[in-house]
C-alpha cells in the first residue's frame, strides 16, 4: 500500500466513489476550506520540474508532491525567502534537496479548498483518507489533486479505494499544465541543437546567441535582488561568451573579435565587485567560524562595510542594467549575432566538428602538460595557470557536447570535476586574501575600530592561506586521478580526427 | 523501541482508560506507539473501533510473525497503532505452558515489531499468570493504576511480594493514583499512607471524572474530546513523568 494522487475534476466525484465501494464502507466529508494561496518557485523551477506544489496562505507552508502522494504543512512563510531562511517545520525538511541560494518566488494566485474525506467501516472506523485540495483560477475550469492515504491493516478497504479512484481519475498529474501555468522557461545549461557539418561561424553565432538570451532572462531578478544566483547566473552566461570569443580563434576578423571582446568585458565591468561581496555575504557564518571570538567584532564591521559596498554597487548594476545605452548596446550585440554581420575570420568555415576535436585536444595536452610538471615546489603561479587552462577545457566540452556522444563527454566532464572543483577553491582562497589586503586601504578607519578590523582582516587572512595550502597540496592527487588510462583513451578517442 | 505495560492484578481500577489515553498522549508527542491489547476482552479495540483480530488466535500471537504484524491496526490518530485482542487470549496460558521458553515468549513476539515503534504499551489483563511475568520480564516500565482503598492496597502489596519473590525488578514498577475522589477522608488517608509507604508513586493522580466514562460513548481517547478536563490534563501528566523513566 502506496500514497497515490489522483487527478480529477474541480468538483469532486462524490457519488460515484461512494457507489463503487462495498456496502459496509462509507465515505464521509469534513467541511471544506477554501482560502487565497500563492504558488511559489524557484526562477529555475526546481518544484514545478519535480511535479511538486509549494502554497502559501495566510496560514502557512503546503507542499504537495504528486509523485509520491504525499504532503507537508508547517506554519511560517517562504515567499521571496530562500530554503535556509524558512523557519524549522516539515515543509522545510522535505524541501532540503532544493538549492539554498535560490528565492521561492511568486507563480500564480490561486484559491485552493482543502478538504478531507474519510472512508468508514460500519464501526464508523477510518479505513482510508483522502486529502482533497482543489484549485481555482480565473478563466479556468480549475482542477482537484486526491491523495490518498492508506492505513495499516486496511489493506482490502484501500484496494477498494484505489480502483474506485482510478475509474475517474485522469492519468496526468501535472497541476500546472491543468492550470495552464507558464513556465519560465529558464535553463541556465540550455541545450542547444549543433549540427557537426555546419561552419564554426555558424555555431559560434548559435553558442553567444543562447547566452546572451540566458544572461538576459536574469535581469529582473537582478533589479529586484531577489538572491544572488540571478547575478551569478548573468555572470557565468556573459563569461561563456568571453570565453567562447577568446578560445574560437579565427571564427570572427580579428577587428570583430577585439571589438566583441572589448563589449562584454565592458558590460560585466559593473559585476564583479558585487559578485565578489555576495560570496563574502553568503559565507559570513563560515568566517565567523574561521578565526578565534576575539577577533569577531572586527568581523562584524568588515562585514558591515561589505553589506553597505554590496548596497552601493547593486544600485549602480541596476541603473546600468536599466538604462537605455545598456539595452540598446546588448540587443545590437544579440541582433548581429543573430543576423550573422560579424565579418568571417581565416577559420570561419571550418566544419564543427572538425574545429571541436582540435580546440579540445589542444587544450587537453596543454592542461596535461602544466600539471605533470607541478610538484610540491612549483611556484602558486603554475597552479593558477593550471585552473584557467582546466577551465578553458570544461567549457569547450560543454559548448560542443551536443557533437559528441552524450554518455562519452559527459564522462569527461565530469573526470574534470573533483580536479576543478579544488582548484576553484585554492584560487577563492587566494583572491579573497588579496582583497582581503586591499580592503583597509580603501576603508580607512581609525583608531580602536582599525586595529579591530586589522586584527580581524589578518586572523581571517591566516586561515584562508592555511585552506588554500590545504587545496594546494591536493592538485596532484586530484590530477592523477583525472590522468587516469581510461580517461586519456576516451580523450584520444572523442576528439583525433 | 521501549515497552510500557499496564497492569493491575485487580479489575476496573481504570487499566483500559489509562493504556488508551497514555497510548494517545505518547503519539501525540511524537512517539510511534503501539498500543497491544493482551485483555480478552478487547476494550481498548472497542475504544479505537478497530475490531478484534480474526487471524491472530492461539498461538499464532506467538509464533507467527507474518500473523502478528498482519493483525496491527491503524487508529484514528497519526504515529497510533493498536493490535486488537480477541477471545481466544483467554487461554494465553495454557498456550505459553506448552511452550519452551514460555517466560520469554512475549519478548520474541514484540521482536517482530522493533522497527516500526518507539513505544509498546501493553494493555494488561487483570491476573498473575504465565503471561504476566512474561509482561513483568519485558517491559522497562509498569504502569500500577490504584484506587485509593484498602483492596487496592492490599493488591499493590501483593504485586511488590511477587516482583520480591520471583526477583524481577522492583523499580519498574511505577504505580499511581486512579479514580481519585478528592472529597472522600478515606481516599486523602490511603493515597497519604501509600504514598509514604511507596515513595515510586508518581506524583500526578487521576480524579473520577464522568469525561472518562464518557470514553465508551465517544470511542475515543478522553484528550481528544475533552482536552481540558482535570482526568484529561492528569492523563497528560502521568505520559510526562513515564516518559522520564523510559
Amino acid at each position: 500500500m502506496i500514497p497515490t494522487a489522483y487527478t480529477l475534476p474541480s468538483r469532486f466525484p462524490h457519488k460515484s466513489i461512494s457507489k463503487a465501494l462495498s456496502p459496509d464502507l462509507f465515505l464521509s466529508q469534513k467541511p471544506a476550506d477554501e482560502e487565497t494561496v500563492v504558488l511559489l518557485d524557484t526562477f529555475d523551477e526546481e518544484l514545478r520540474s519535480s511535479g511538486r506544489l509549494l502554497l502559501e496562505s495566510a496560514t502557512g507552508l503546503i507542499l504537495i508532491n504528486p509523485k509520491s502522494g504525499t504532503f507537508f504543512q508547517q506554519s511560517g512563510h517562504a515567499k521571496f525567502l530562500c530554503h535556509t531562511e524558512i523557519t524549522e517545520g516539515a515543509v522545510k525538511q522535505a524541501l532540503k534537496s532544493v538549492s539554498d541560494l535560490r528565492a521561492f518566488l511568486p507563480v500564480v494566485t490561486l484559491v485552493l479548498e482543502k478538504n478531507i474525506r474519510l472512508v468508514l467501516d460500519d464501526e464508523g472506523k477510518t479505513v482510508v483518507r483522502l486529502h482533497c485540495f482543489s484549485f481555482k483560477r480565473k478563466k479556468n475550469n480549475g482542477t482537484q489533486l486526491a491523495l490518498s492515504q492508506p492505513l495499516r491493516g486496511y489493506v482490502k478497504e484501500y484496494a477498494q479505494l484505489t480502483h474506485a479512484m482510478q475509474s475517474i481519475s485522469r492519468e496526468d498529474h501535472s497541476i500546472y499544465e491543468a492550470l495552464s501555468i507558464k513556465s519560465t522557461g529558464f535553463n541556465p545549461k540550455p541545450i542547444i541543437t549543433l549540427k557537426k557539418s555546419d561552419p564554426i561561424k555558424h555555431t559560434t553565432n548559435m553558442i553567444i546567441s543562447t547566452f546572451i538570451g540566458v544572461a538576459r532572462q536574469n535581469e529582473t531578478g537582478i533589479e529586484r535582488d531577489y538572491d544572488t544566483e540571478f547575478l551569478h547566473d548573468y555572470r557565468v552566461s556573459f563569461r561563456k561568451v568571453r570565453s567562447v570569443l577568446s578560445l574560437f580563434k579565427g571564427v570572427y576578423s580579428p577587428t570583430d573579435t577585439a571589438h566583441l571582446k572589448t563589449e562584454f568585458a565592458d558590460i560585466m565591468k559593473v559585476t564583479g565587485r558585487l559578485r565578489d561581496l555576495d560570496v563574502y555575504l553568503l559565507d559570513k557564518s563560515n568566517y565567523f567560524s574561521l578565526v578565534p571570538e576575539s577577533t569577531h567584532e572586527g568581523l562584524t564591521l568588515l562585514f558591515k562595510a561589505f553589506e553597505k559596498e554590496r548596497s552601493v554597487k547593486h544600485k549602480l548594476l541596476c541603473k546600468s542594467i536599466k538604462s537605455t545605452s545598456y539595452k540598446k548596446r546588448v540587443e545590437k550585440l544579440a541582433n548581429n549575432f543573430s543576423q550573422d554581420n560579424y565579418h568571417a575570420g581565416s577559420q570561419a568555415n571550418i566544419k564543427s566538428l572538425e574545429y571541436a576535436c582540435r580546440v579540445i585536444l589542444k587544450r587537453y595536452q596543454k592542461v596535461c602538460t602544466i600539471a605533470r610538471s607541478i610538484n610540491e615546489h612549483t611556484e602558486d603561479e603554475v597552479v593558477h595557470d593550471l585552473r584557467i587552462h582546466c577551465k578553458k577545457l570544461r567549457y569547450l566540452m560543454e559548448f560542443f557536447t551536443p557533437l559528441f556522444e552524450k554518455k562519452s563527454i559527459r564522462s569527461l566532464i565530469k573526470s574534470l570535476k573533483l580536479l576543478q572543483d579544488n582548484l576553484g577553491r585554492f584560487n577563492d582562497c587566494s583572491v579573497q586574501q588579496e582583497s582581503l589586503r586591499d580592503f583597509l586601504t580603501v576603508n580607512p578607519y581609525t583608531g580602536a575600530q582599525k586595529i579591530n578590523v586589522a586584527q580581524s582582516i589578518g586572523a581571517l587572512t591566516a586561515m584562508l592561506n592555511l585552506q588554500q595550502q590545504k587545496e594546494r597540496s591536493l592538485v596532484m592527487k586530484n590530477f592523477a586521478q583525472f590522468d587516469s588510462r581510461t580517461t586519456r583513451e576516451l580523450f584520444h578517442q572523442l576528439f583525433s580526427t | 523501541m521501549k515497552i510500557l505495560a499496564c497492569y493491575s492484578n485487580k479489575g476496573g481500577v481504570g487499566k483500559t482508560a489509562t493504556s488508551v489515553n497514555l497510548a494517545y498522549a505518547s503519539a501525540i508527542n511524537g512517539k510511534r506507539t503501539l498500543l497491544c491489547d493482551l485483555d480478552p476482552q478487547g476494550a481498548s479495540g472497542f475504544y479505537f473501533r478497530i475490531k478484534p483480530s480474526r487471524k491472530l488466535k492461539e498461538q499464532a500471537f506467538f509464533k507467527d510473525v507474518d500473523k502478528f504484524t498482519g493483525a496491527i491496526r491503524a487508529s484514528d490518530y497519526d504515529n497510533l497503532d493498536l493490535l486488537p485482542a480477541n477471545l481466544s487470549y483467554r487461554d494465553f496460558d495454557i498456550f505459553l505452558s506448552r511452550m519452551k521458553n514460555s517466560r520469554s515468549r512475549l519478548k520474541k513476539a514484540l521482536k517482530a515489531v522493533n522497527n516500526d515503534y518507539d513505544l509498546v504499551l501493553l494493555d494488561c489483563p487483570p491476573n498473575i499468570s504465565r503471561l504476566s511475568e512474561n509482561v513483568f520480564r519485558v517491559a522497562d516500565r509498569i504502569v500500577v493504576p490504584v484506587i485509593p482503598t484498602t483492596l487496592s492496597e492490599r493488591t499493590l502489596g501483593q504485586l511488590y511480594d511477587f516482583f520480591k519473590d520471583n526477583k524481577f525488578q522492583k523499580k519498574k514498577i511505577l504505580p499511581f493514583f486512579s479514580m481519585v475522589q478528592r472529597q472522600k477522608k478515606l481516599h486523602k488517608q490511603t493515597m497519604e499512607e501509600l504514598r509514604n509507604q511507596y515513595p515510586g508513586f508518581l506524583k500526578p493522580a487521576i480524579p473520577s471524572s464522568t469525561d472518562i466514562e464518557r470514553m465508551g460513548v465517544h470511542r475515543a481517547p478522553v484528550l481528544t474530546y475533552a482536552k481540558k478536563n482535570s482526568a484529561a490534563i492528569a492523563y497528560n501528566d502521568i505520559w510526562k513523568s513515564i516518559d522520564k523513566h523510559l
